[in-house]
């Protein structure tokens, strides 16, 4: 038969034009930009060479941002993917309410982070905030959670967490609900049990499906913007700044050249991580 | 089940339902807060309300100018979600079916899509150039190809499961191409059809950072974006930020309840077959 005719080019074509018009385009020679002195002020932008991405790495603000982002996406990743396997682990039991359990759990995930931002704000309000609260309860002073660096990044950290257990933990029971029971009888029946079994039935089984959960997880994370834009907007000073908010704040600035190259490097560091994660993940998956 | 198992589930169950206090205590301040008078509100706790202030919701409905943005939002993103959904199951199913190289490397390609971030600035240049910049338009524009990635993983894993004999007797009917497509194979796409459109209606609503840079007047802003600016004039008020705060997210309080059971099979598709 013939495949061309039954399965027409243009269906294919339309869908590739707009997501290269949209996002290829200004992902790639968009960032041409990163080597101009494109301002607020000027008109005539010209090409200046390196001196972004040099000013870039030598910007003071520019390692925070770096370290603060890859602490949130790091300490998300592990304390989610952990959580959500422990979780997830005790919901694969036989317990009567699971579905309900596992719909609460959910539930933080369909919010907007601004919303969540928000509420976290409230939560670690200096005055009257809840956790001060509970602080005040074991006798220690009013903390600014969210006027310093790292009791900020903390705060931060814990309502990313938040929002975003109820995703590991379905993804996880997914996964562990996909292991045949079969597997799990042979293994008892050769003896098998407890600890082992799960170390070399369940595991093995489920590692690609917790693979692509930290994979999501770290790209998600290392772009993480509207939490922290709302619960700090980058500040104290630009303590608390992630590459997402720093762009946004060169932007508002003026500075739309060094948003730019920000922005490239980002991108740079981001397929450096994921194509990073996928090797080393497929080496491991081989090597069980 | 022996009976230790037994009583070790009663006791995990108990545990988690005791630690899913720290999911709905945070949930239930927001809403009793949202009925609060502004003195009372400070105080941040779950309380119930001394007065109910439902005339918060009024305040809010008006000063928040919700209306204008609850539709900005519905139009944006019930396009972007319709466009995403009929540009990606045509591809996917193209893709999947003709199974070439150019047609394996498009979908590698795409996988891009997933990890690169949004350039926001130049995205701002093309628009500009197009003549697109700062409407809805250009923005549903920008939500459908940054959006096409991920669902053309969910669609091709799922088109991969329905079998060629099926477009192979259609086209011993006399069926072919998009009438194919139309008739025979859209209609079998239906649960990956409302997976998608689920998830992708969630991001695209909830989305903050896409429209700030993109929208540039109040009268174009989504709910996201007004809530943000309520909450910069009223921060004082937490009353009236958390009636806001009820208001933007009841549109996807009603899809979860609705349809969840999409969500959860969507997540569960993107990351087992992913």
């Amino acid at each position: 038969m013939d495949t061309k005719k039954i399965y027409p080019r243009y269906m294919m074509i339309i869908p590739v034009i707009v997501f290269v018009i949209f996002f290829v385009l200004p992902s790639t020679i968009g960032y041409a930009y990163a080597f101009t002195d494109w301002n607020s002020y000027v008109h005539d932008v010209s090409f200046v060479g390196l001196k972004n991405i040099i000013e870039v790495f030598s910007d003071r603000t520019v390692p925070i941002a770096l370290v603060n982002t890859l602490i949130f996406a790091g300490a998300k990743t592990i304390i989610v993917t952990v959580l959500g396997f422990v979780f997830a682990l005790i919901l694969n039991r036989q317990l009567k309410t699971r579905n309900a359990i596992r719909t609460v759990y959910f539930i933080p995930a369909i919010f907007s982070a601004l919303v969540v931002g928000l509420i976290f704000s409230a939560l670690f309000q200096t005055r009257n905030g809840t956790i001060n609260l509970l602080v005040q309860m074991f006798g220690a002073g009013k903390i600014q959670w969210l006027g310093s660096r790292w009791t900020a990044v903390f705060a931060i950290s814990i309502a990313e967490i938040w929002r975003n257990l109820g995703y590991a933990i379905v993804i996880t029971l997914a996964g562990l609900q996909s292991v045949s029971p079969e597997y799990i009888e042979a293994a008892k029946i050769d003896g098998a049990s407890g600890w082992a079994l799960f170390k070399n039935i369940t595991l093995p089984l489920i590692m690609p499906t917790v693979n692509v959960n930290i994979l999501f997880s770290l790209i998600y994370g290392l772009k993480m913007f509207d939490l922290v834009y709302v619960m700090t907007g980058g500040g104290p000073g630009h303590d608390t700044e992630t590459f997402g908010t720093l762009m946004m704040n060169e932007m508002a600035t003026g500075r739309y050249a060094q948003s730019v190259a920000i922005n490239l490097v980002f991108t740079v560091i981001l397929v450096i991580v994921a194509v990073a994660y996928q090797k080393f993940s497929e080496r491991w998956e081989n090597a069980e | 089940m022996s009976k230790k198992t037994k009583t070790t589930n009663v006791i995990l169950e108990v545990v988690l339902w005791v630690l899913s206090i720290l999911i709905i205590y945070p949930i239930l301040m927001v809403v009793f807060t949202s009925f609060k008078t502004k003195g009372e509100a400070s105080y941040l706790n779950i309380s119930l309300p001394k007065v109910w202030m439902f005339e918060n919701y009024k305040t809010v409905w008006e000063q928040g100018s919700v209306l204008r943005s609850l539709v900005n939002s519905c139009v944006i993103t019930i396009s972007a979600v319709l466009i995403v959904i009929l540009l990606t199951s045509m591809l996917s199913y193209v893709v999947v079916r003709r199974n070439t190289k150019p047609c394996r490397f498009i979908y590698r390609f795409m996988t891009f899509g997933i990890i690169a971030p949004f350039a926001a600035l130049p995205t701002i240049e093309l628009l500009k150039r197009l003549g697109l910049y700062g409407g809805r338009l250009g923005l549903i524009c920008v939500y459908s190809a940054l959006y096409i990635p991920f669902s053309t993983m969910l669609f091709t894993s799922f088109i991969k499961g329905i079998p060629r004999e099926l477009d192979e007797a259609a086209v011993m009917d006399g069926a072919k191409g998009g009438k194919l497509f139309a008739l025979v194979i859209f209609p079998l796409l239906k649960p990956v059809l409302a997976t998608t459109s689920v998830l992708n209606f969630m991001w695209i609503w909830n989305e903050l950072q896409i429209p700030m840079y993109l929208l540039n007047s109040s009268d174009k802003w989504t709910l996201p974006l007004s809530v943000y600016n309520f909450y910069g004039q009223y921060s004082r008020s937490w009353n009236l930020v958390c009636a806001d705060m009820v208001l933007i997210s009841i549109p996807v309080i009603l899809v979860y309840i609705f349809a969840q059971k999409y969500i959860i099979a969507g997540m569960t598709a993107g990351a087992v077959k992913g």
